[in-house]
């Protein structure tokens, strides 16, 4: 049996895993696996900008927040399906991420400066909606609750759980696809030295911009299923840094610039904040103590993140 | 093919995760009712979420030490919500999967309103501690009950209790409130009303509760001048306002909190003594005449070392009135204790208020704020006459 | 001009004096280690519980507990960076990031399980109420913070440029190498900067307690503002961070008083973002050049 085909057959027994998990989890679990797969969500789509473009971001609070605003105020207001919802959100984040990119790119904005600029941007639209009554200003929206799957509302969260799924499949395989086209080895030639890519002919900003859209696109389709999930938004929920910093976390401890970094970091850290909420409730604080420090162990010895950490355990063992 | 090993690795090592969060919590507990409470116990919050588990405690160890539900002992379940409805929502399925026979929580709105559907979804009974977001419940939620009054209760009390307050020459009103949904909600509200108080609004300030000084919104008031001041917010910015004003020597003839975080906490009145005296406050609050009041007042020193805060007074109703749905169902089935909750009828409670009795939307009829006044360096209820410790003082006249 | 609108850019003036001083820790350990401090927010609260805890156990006035304030952060600085951000100097900016993010998370919910979240308050006698000059008052407590202010931000320049360890620490942010090259130990260099960084937000905290309530979240609050100021400033430059934070105080002050405070940060982010666009580097951005 060659690597090829034994490759095909693991991932195909993976996502079998993945697929039939609800049948075999209670719901408590289920839901776990819910916000394991938004995050894992929010991670691919911060994989696809700060990952393989380089360009960090601390702010994918605004493009997960416009996209849960758009398709709601879409839905509450207009009638507007929010499966149609979900697209026009992204479509929009997308448009928006084009924006903050071309005011950012333009102006040559660059590591730090840009990722500071992109918090400063969400916490602007945090700020513009919370005070904007017509979108339901600090008060939030209620989506109504009706078991309507042609309005993205399932009786179980199973269907739940299988959408979200869906959604990090098609993240995943447009990364597959894009990290091996053109797009994606310029991208990443950006990403490595810019100066170096632009004198060689590649359209640095036409690429970041790329970048910066799809990102937003996915991080958008994420928004929109938390809405419609929970059943309700407000901007200090949408519009949050710790939104953000979910982003930014699976991809990082699993391994970013790796197409499976974000999903295993998300499948690590969101479960093992789980336990740690669940074990240490003697004091609280110790939770969120036990938490950091796990992030701090991650970064000291997993610098590449895990995946990268055990490729390269692997490879070494391989060349001994 | 290394890297699917590695994904197959990790997967394994997942798995055991799982394993051991379904291990937790499977203890054979079948004597026991447990309540599942959902409260921000770290993050900006937790001062408050600690304080609704710390009165929730109390509640359950008086019942418990009164024999129990039936004989058999209540149990409560606390989980960090980590002031998030994500985490909130997890909260409540993981205390659903332990077989909760109801939720409370969640003292942060938007959290509320992730549960209530949570509790929806699952057909399990959930009984709000304090959410004062005025939408909580218009979604026909079957399941969902509030005892304490919305942002909407408390403004209609600010009108209702207005006239007992205004002399003829104010005219005037500025609100200065905090930009969430809690500040928005009431201020908009007032605003939407004020033309029935004869007042005229000259003044709307938000500012965000995180803001780390008031100086400039105060200076603004000055220049506005209004009447009446109305702010809305939580401790630690009220308490800035009110040390702004202090300090300043800022006197309005009239000052209202409206579910003002600060100045019906007892710790506002030890930090500045008789210097906030005049205050008003429309708040919840305990009824001075129940013996349950002195109870838990006394229980919470002694056990705590410190005065309760008011808000924490929703925890302790929320499990006796949990547990007079408990005693009347005979049974911890959700649909039996969610039709015993529907019928509550409680006239045996520490809250300023008439019987607590839910209607369809499952919103507490009675619910109602008091008006409080700053006397001598003391919170002193001086309306409605029968939870009244005092009369209203008018500084003006006093002083003149 | 009429007073009032005086009165607030005065108040402002003078909160942005504390400002400046938290962002300009920001900026030194920024300049120095190329460091995004995501705990600098965390470590300012740790400032204003360790002046609460002197005070009140001590009974002595915060103004002379900062000093032990001072002292815990410049060794909590020292520590990170050398246990912890050294180890991981060449890894890329969002792993750095991310750890000080840990840091912080640490920080904060370790002040929430030793103290318990309860809003701690801190009685001054020193003052009886603000200093009224006319229509205009001052408040004693921002007044005496903006004072210290001048004076920290004065002897950290004397020890950045007249003392050895400035010098290598000013070489290092300049040029790493060369700083090797010429004998410098940049570790420990690079472990007295984030201490002294770490200090300069502590004090800014305890020059804070006397007026705000706090507690263990409190200092996310500045965060943002702090990168805002140190940007502004242009990352390095202690005396466009001065500047900066005065300017931030400012704009923030006076749009409460325009329009309330609910839209005080948006125009401190708004103009935060416009001024990068325009002059990335900061608005003082080139101005270090000088001083070589």
């Amino acid at each position: 049996m060659n690597t090829k085909n034994f490759n095909r057959i693991t991932l195909t027994a993976l996502l079998l895993v993945a697929v039939l998990f609800p049948f075999f989890a209670d719901f408590y679990i289920l839901c776990i696996g819910i916000s394991v797969l938004i995050a894992a969500l929010l991670g691919q789509s911060w994989n696809i900008m700060s990952g393989y473009a380089g360009q960090f971001s601390f702010g994918h609070a605004v493009f997960f927040g416009i996209g849960a605003y758009t398709s709601t105020t879409l839905y509450t207001m207009f009638g507007v399906s929010p499966w149609l919802g979900m697209i026009i959100g992204a479509l929009v984040a997308a448009l928006v991420g084009a924006a903050i990119g071309f005011l950012s790119f333009r102006y040559k904005l660059r590591d730090d400066y840009f990722a500071l600029a992109t918090l400063a941007f969400a916490e602007i639209f945090r700020i513009l909606v919370n005070n904007t009554s017509a979108l339901g200003g600090a008060t939030g929206i209620l989506i109504p609750y009706l078991v309507k799957p042609s309005e993205y509302q399932f009786a179980s969260d199973k269907t739940y759980y299988w959408v979200i799924l869906a959604l990090v499949a098609f993240a995943t395989v447009f990364i597959a696809v894009m990290s091996k086209s053109k797009t994606g080895l310029n991208l990443v030639a950006i990403k490595s030295n810019q100066e170096a890519a632009a004198a060689l002919g590649v359209n640095v900003l036409k690429y970041k911009l790329i970048a910066i859209s799809s990102s937003a696109f996915f991080a958008a389709l994420a928004g929109t299923f938390y809405a419609q999930y929970y059943g309700f938004i407000d901007p200090s929920i949408v519009f949050a840094s710790s939104i953000s910093v979910e982003a930014i976390v699976p991809c990082i401890i699993g391994g970013s610039g790796t197409l499976y970094g974000p999903l295993l970091g998300a499948l690590l850290i969101i479960p093992l904040q789980e336990i740690c909420n669940s074990l240490f409730t003697s004091i609280s604080g110790i939770n969120m103590i036990i938490y950091g420090v796990l992030i701090v162990l991650f970064i000291m010895f997993c610098p590449d993140g895990i995946y990268g950490r055990m490729t390269k355990y692997i490879s070494k063992r391989k060349g001994n | 093919m290394k890297k699917i090993l590695c994904l197959v690795l990790s997967l394994c090592v997942v798995a055991a995760m799982v394993f051991s969060l379904t291990a937790c919590d499977t203890e054979d507990d079948s004597d026991v009712i447990k309540i599942g409470s959902i409260h921000p116990l770290t993050g900006s919050m937790a001062y408050e979420g600690q304080a609704f588990v710390n009165s929730q405690k109390i509640a359950v160890d008086k019942i418990n030490a009164e024999g129990g539900i039936n004989g058999k002992m209540l149990q409560l379940k606390a989980v960090d919500s980590l002031g998030t409805a994500g985490g909130a929502a997890t909260a409540a399925q993981k205390l659903i999967n332990m077989n909760v026979c109801a939720l409370t929580g969640t003292y942060t709105s938007g959290s509320a309103q992730v549960v209530s559907r949570t509790a929806e979804k699952f057909s399990v009974p959930f009984v709000v501690t304090v959410a004062a977001s005025e939408t909580l419940l218009t979604n026909g939620y079957k399941y969902s009950f509030r005892i304490q009054p919305s942002t909407v209760g408390f403004s209609s009390n600010f009108i209702e209790y207005i006239p007992y307050i205004k002399t003829d020459d104010m005219k005037t009103v500025a609100i200065i409130y905090e930009d969430s949904n809690y500040g928005t909600g009431i201020a908009e509200y007032i605003k939407s009303r004020i033309d029935e108080t004869g007042l005229e609004i000259i003044g709307m300030l938000p500012y965000s509760a995180k803001a780390s000084t008031l100086s400039a919104e105060v200076t603004k008031l000055v220049s506005l001048d209004p009447d009446i001041l109305i702010p809305v917010g939580y401790y630690s910015d009220q308490n800035m306002l009110a040390k702004e004003l202090i300090d300043r020597n800022i006197t309005f003839p009239a000052i209202i909190g409206v579910a003002n975080g600060a100045f019906s906490d007892a710790k506002f009145t030890n930090t500045y003594g008789t210097q906030a005296d005049g205050f008003f406050d429309i708040n919840y609050r305990y009824n001075p005449n129940s013996e349950e009041t002195e109870y838990l007042l006394r229980e919470y020193r002694e056990r705590y070392g410190e005065e309760i805060p008011v808000c924490a007074i929703y925890g302790y109703e929320s499990i006796m009135v949990i547990a007079d749905a408990l005693k009347r169902a005979g049974t911890t089935d959700h649909e039996a204790l969610r039709n015993a909750l529907a019928e509550t009828n409680m006239t045996e409670h520490l809250l300023p208020q008439g019987a607590i009795i839910f209607d369809e939307a499952g919103e507490n009829i009675n619910s109602a704020g008091v008006l409080i006044q700053i006397q001598n360096g003391k919170q002193v209820i001086v309306y409605p006459k029968e939870y009244a410790e005092g009369e209203i003082i008018f500084e003006k006249e006093s002083d003149s | 001009m009429n007073m009032q609108f005086f009165q607030a850019f005065l108040d402002g003036t003078l909160m942005g004096g504390v400002y400046a001083l938290a962002a300009l820790g920001l900026s030194l350990i920024f300049g120095v280690m190329k460091i995004t401090n995501f705990a600098h927010g965390a470590m300012m609260t740790v400032g204003m519980y360790a002046v609460y805890v002197v005070s009140t156990s001590l009974g002595i006035s915060p103004y002379i507990a900062l000093v032990f304030a001072a002292i815990t952060l410049f060794a909590l600085g020292y520590i990170i960076q050398h246990f912890l951000i050294d180890k991981i100097s060449d890894a890329p900016t969002h792993n750095q990031l991310l750890l000080t993010l840990g840091v912080a998370y640490i920080l904060e919910n370790g002040l929430l399980a030793v103290f318990s979240p309860n809003y701690k308050t801190l009685n001054v006698d020193d003052f009886d109420g603000a200093i009224q000059l006319g229509a205009i008052s001052i408040s004693p407590e921002k007044l005496v913070a903006f004072a210290v202010v001048l004076i920290v931000t004065a002897v950290i320049y004397i020890v950045l440029y007249k003392t050895r360890i400035g010098k290598a620490i000013r070489a290092c942010s300049q040029n790493k190498e060369g700083a090797k090259l010429m004998g410098i130990v940049i570790k420990k260099t690079n472990a007295v900067a984030f201490g002294i960084g770490a200090l300069c937000t502590g004090i800014a905290g305890a020059l804070l307690t006397p007026i705000l309530s706090i507690y263990p979240t409190l200092g996310e609050t500045f965060q943002l503002k702090c990168f805002v100021i140190a940007i502004l400033g242009g990352m390095g430059n202690l005396w466009g961070a001065l500047i900066s934070g005065l300017i931030v105080g400012i704009v923030e002050s006076l749009t409460g008083y325009i329009a309330g405070g609910s839209w005080s940060d948006l125009t401190v982010y708004a103009a935060f973002i416009l001024i990068l666009l325009v002059k990335p580097s900061g608005l003082f951005g080139r101005s270090n050049r000088r001083e070589h």
